[in-house]
């Protein structure tokens, strides 16, 4: 599975553009992705297929900062857009894809399609 | 005093990443325990990742938010002793799955530990924590003592 490489920016409502970092693993059935987002609003969150290119976006949920609050001290990013994009290759089943957020985790599941699981050819003697 | 943090590392799989976010969080340490003493963060040393958080002052109360992703709420530990707020765990990976089944691993794992000195005293059986999607909010209402007080100007 290539990931596709992008520069990120800040557009024009200042939102920064972030990849989140990702784990991917291998079973017997096929892949699994995951992938650290939090706090992404459930509206925003998608996940698409584009041909073989498997898009993820998810935007970060406002922070209620309120006039009457002071900032002491920040680390996270107030804005943000989730992004990552990758190319499938010919095995994955594109019918068969699963996608579960929780706890700002968003798993993935891809399965191999029948075609390309092993196929087991009888010896005739 | 709005802070914001420099340029992020982009989380490509750089082999040196986490090595590199530690370092420039003991940097970080190093400058803020010379221009905020009151903000002194410890416990870096102690932990393999450092999660990112933000703490707010509210009138009545001192805010925080904590990224927390892929973590449940039973594995995080929050505490606070002498105005001293702890916030710690272990980030694990499946169980289930093999090291060698991984084609890639970018996620922060391992131990955290983050202990923070609030600028105000709290009153610690009011804290409220709660865990959604991944942000750890709490909220530490002020003692009576520590909010802030409106003074009344005379106009002769």
């Amino acid at each position: 599975m290539l990931d596709k490489l992008r520069k990120p920016r800040v557009n024009q409502e200042n939102i920064q553009e972030v990849r989140p970092p990702v784990d991917i693993y291998e079973t017997e059935k096929g892949i699994v992705l995951e992938v650290d987002m939090p706090g992404v609003n459930r509206n925003t969150l998608d996940v698409e297929l584009h041909g073989d290119n498997l898009r993820i976006v998810g935007t970060k949920n406002k922070d209620q900062v309120s006039d009457k609050q002071a900032i002491l001290y920040q680390e996270r990013y107030p804005n943000i857009e989730y992004r990552r994009e990758f190319q499938l290759n010919a095995e994955v089943d594109r019918q068969n894809i699963k996608a579960n957020y929780q706890n700002g985790t968003l798993t993935i599941n891809l399965v191999k399609s029948k075609e390309a699981q092993p196929k087991k050819i009888n010896i005739l003697s | 005093m709005t802070n914001y943090p420099r340029k992020r590392q982009d989380w490509y799989s750089n082999p040196f990443s986490e090595l590199e976010n530690l370092q420039r969080q003991m940097n970080k340490l190093f400058d803020y325990s010379l221009y905020q003493p009151e903000y002194s963060d410890t416990s870096i040393l102690g932990s393999q990742w450092v999660p990112a958080i933000d703490i707010y002052d509210s009138k009545d109360s001192i805010k925080v938010k904590v990224d927390l992703a892929g973590l449940k709420k039973e594995d995080i530990d929050v505490s606070i002793q002498e105005n001293v707020l702890t916030i710690k765990g272990e980030k694990k990976r499946s169980s289930e799955v093999k090291e060698d089944a991984y084609l890639r691993t970018e996620r922060f794992t391992g131990t955290f530990h983050r202990s923070i000195t609030l600028p105000t005293e709290v009153d610690q059986e009011k804290v409220q924590a709660s865990f959604r999607d991944g942000v750890l909010e709490l909220v530490l209402p002020k003692k009576e003592e520590a909010k802030p007080k409106q003074i009344k100007i005379d106009v002769s």
